[in-house]
């Protein structure tokens, strides 16, 4: 199933225009902790912020 | 993933050891026989709690140990029980080993005396976080599509009618197929666009914007003004310090008279001062002296109007200048000048007379002994001391002059062609240059001490240069939030937001519709290769992941006990694949729900519809030497029959 989700977010994130690493990132911020306590939620908000925050550098470098 | 063998020990109605072991490969069904009440649905059990230390039974009594523990052991004294499950998986051994045991001094032991083990081993070494490992390779949330009761087939039926089981059913599919990670992330990447839509569509006031960049100007022109005045002291500083060696050096040369020279005008400070003290010594010499003759004026008056002793007493008491001057004034005035009374002619010839004696009379008014000798001649008695001080003084006075006389003089002399002036000008230069570059360097240091602030090392205060470093980079990180640029930047991320919003939101779409094909499609060949259906009769799954079957023109067709249990056995075979689920399925009485019409196709097919079958049926389901035996013997690799020995004892043969 692993292998179905990863096909079909990367087809999904190839017709976005968005890097199919960036997509998975995130998906794994929330595999990796599944607490739902408002300080987690905000720690994952974070680091969601902060790896769309980085591509968006590394897209306008190039 | 298959099971090798379970091992059980004292387990329920298995007193004792009891090995059993399964059959994989080709002939993957392992057939264990056993009427009702002998132990299948414990055999079950046994399998679900090694793996999960949970029954399955919603029956709480069902996962207490005293309710496992076989009976007749634990009457005979012995209060333990076990199982252990050995698994193969991807060429690892893994030997799962759950057991409980009460603790030695219970001699009738409660729930709460008994202590619990659980240790699994992979290929001999111990699993840390066993429970986690095996959640990894069989989640028990999915644990109920591989191992079941047919009794219990009914309620998959209930699947999309939106009652709680069919709400948890249809949870639990979604969480083996990840669903709830996409929903969670696309739950959250909405609220991180919501955040950055309003940070993106917030006005700025064009004001804040002015009166930010005011502030950074402000603060700007601070930093500014501080280092302009640390430059300009540092360029007087210069200055003084040029000025001071050139000080210093004229002072040099002059250096050596420069004790005299500061002599020389410490006397010549001192003159006037000197001078002030011999005038002064004098005026009080005259005031005590006018004092005095006033006192002996007095008394010679009344002495001259005591008639009794006015010629001896006149002679004696007449005084000197004061007697001559009262005398001279009344006989210019002809009035007494102290009675102030008119003087007859007779009078005024007696005080000629006396005035013409006393004309003679030599009296210095500074000369102190000849004020004395006068006094004592005039057989007057007078306190002359207030007329004594005045005139040491006045000694004194005139001594002190002429020393700093003789003294400027000498030094004067000592300096010869130096002048004094320019020796003393000299020192004062070079003192005062001293002087100006000590508080120059002063006010710088105490500059520093302002800019860097009192406790700018700690860092974050508001004041000092730091201080101000630090709250410009803030505005300025403001104002970078406020620009247009950060607007643009602010868009940017939105679209990106948006993106992913949308891929996870696709992607739970896709991920459900393509899990409902591929159910639907294994689903329907399970159903025909079980049911021969010759109808062009489907399954069509709905929303909630249930199945039911329609016409060829899409008609629900209604529902019949035996097609509905055939039905949920496609679900589960196309839940199998669609989730790539791999494993051994379990099933308990399986043909119960399964009518007589379907029984031999349904045994048929379930042994291909997983890698390893462990049937648990009653004889009545499948009779020695009936057509469903007949049926699943060719795939049937181990036979075992439960025999029932008393009540708490049954055992396991294998046949």
């Amino acid at each position: 199933m692993s292998d179905n989700l990863t096909k079909i977010l990367s087809s999904n994130a190839v017709s976005k225009d968005i890097p199919e690493d960036l997509v998975m990132q995130i998906l794994e911020v929330f595999k990796s902790n599944t607490s739902t306590s408002s300080i987690e939620k905000k720690n994952k908000q974070k680091k969601i912020k902060q790896l769309v925050e980085d591509y968006l550098e590394s897209k306008n470098d190039l | 993933m298959i099971f090798k063998k379970i091992e059980m020990k004292n387990w329920t109605a298995f007193k004792g050891d009891t090995l059993v072991e399964f059959s994989s490969g080709a002939k993957n069904v392992t057939l264990i026989r056993g009427r009702n009440q002998r132990g299948k649905t414990n055999f079950l059990r046994a399998i679900k709690w090694v793996l999960y230390e949970d029954t399955g039974d919603t029956l709480e009594e069902y996962n207490s140990s005293l309710k496992l523990l076989n009976r007749e052991a634990m009457k005979e004294g012995n209060f333990s029980a076990s199982v252990k499950l050995t698994v193969e998986k991807d060429q690892s051994t893994i030997e799962i080993n759950r057991s409980f045991q009460a603790r030695k001094s219970a001699k009738d032991p409660k729930e709460s005396d008994f202590e619990k083990s659980f240790i699994v081993l992979m290929d001999g070494k111990a699993v840390p976080s066993p429970d986690k490992f095996i959640n990894s390779f069989l989640a028990k949330e999915i644990s109920e599509f591989f191992l079941f009761n047919g009794e219990d087939l009914q309620k998959y039926k209930q699947l999309g009618t939106s009652s709680k089981r069919s709400s948890e059913l249809k949870n639990a599919i979604e969480r083996v197929i990840q669903t709830p990670f996409l929903i969670t992330a696309q739950t959250e990447i909405k609220q991180i666009k919501k955040l950055n839509y309003d940070l993106l569509e917030a006005q700025t006031p064009e004001g804040d914007l002015k009166d930010i960049r005011a502030r950074i100007k402000t603060l700007n022109n601070l930093e500014i003004d501080f280092d302009n005045q640390k430059e300009e002291l540092g360029a007087n500083l210069k200055t003084a310090e040029s000025d001071k060696e050139k000080a210093d050096a004229a002072y040099r040369l002059v250096e050596e008279n420069y004790e005299i020279a500061s002599d020389l005008r410490t006397e010549e400070r001192s003159t006037d001062g000197l001078e002030k003290a011999k005038t002064d010594a004098e005026n009080d010499i005259k005031d005590a002296t006018e004092i005095s003759w006033k006192i002996l004026a007095k008394k010679i008056i009344e002495s001259h109007e005591n008639k009794q002793h006015s010629e001896e007493k006149n002679k004696n008491h007449f005084h000197d200048s004061m007697r001559a001057s009262l005398l001279k004034k009344s006989i210019d005035d002809g009035t007494c000048a102290l009675r102030l009374i008119k003087l007859d002619q007779k009078e005024i010839n007696f005080y000629k007379n006396q005035y013409n004696d006393l004309k003679n009379e030599d009296f210095q008014l500074n000369d102190l002994d000849a004020i004395t000798k006068k006094s004592a001649l005039t057989g007057i008695t007078h306190d002359f001391k207030d007329l004594i001080n005045p005139v040491i003084k006045y000694q004194s006075a005139v001594a002190n002059k002429i020393d700093n006389e003789i003294k400027i003089d000498n030094l004067k002399k000592k300096l010869g062609k130096s002048k004094s002036k320019e020796i003393i000008d000299a020192y004062d230069e070079k003192e005062n240059a001293n002087k100006r570059v000590e508080e120059l360097k002063k006010a710088i240091a105490k500059l520093d001490v302002e800019l860097e602030g009192p406790n700018a090392k700690e860092g974050g205060e508001n004041y000092g240069k730091i201080g101000i470093k630090n709250t410009k980079l803030a505005l300025e990180g403001v104002e970078k939030e406020m620009s247009p640029d950060a607007k643009s930047r602010e868009r940017e991320l939105d679209k990106i937001y948006q993106s992913l919003n949308e891929i996870f939101s696709e992607s739970i779409s896709d991920l459900s519709n393509q899990v409902k094909d591929v159910i639907l499609e294994e689903g329907n060949k399970i159903y025909q290769q079980m049911l021969k259906d010759e109808t062009k009769n489907k399954l069509k799954i709905n929303s909630d992941y249930g199945l039911e079957l329609v016409d060829q023109d899409g008609k629900k067709i209604p529902d019949s006990s035996a097609g509905n249990q055939i039905i949920v056995m496609a679900l589960f075979y196309g839940l199998k694949v669609a989730t790539g689920i791999e494993g051994p399925i379990v099933v308990d009485t399986p043909l119960a729900r399964i009518d007589d019409f379907n029984d031999l196709e349904f045994l048929n097919v379930l042994p291909t519809t997983a890698t390893q079958c462990i049937l648990l049926p009653t004889g009545k389901e499948i009779p020695v030497g009936g057509p469903a035996e007949q049926v699943l013997l060719p795939k049937v690799g181990k036979s075992y029959e439960i025999d029932k020995k008393s009540d708490q004892h049954s055992e396991i043969l294998e046949i």
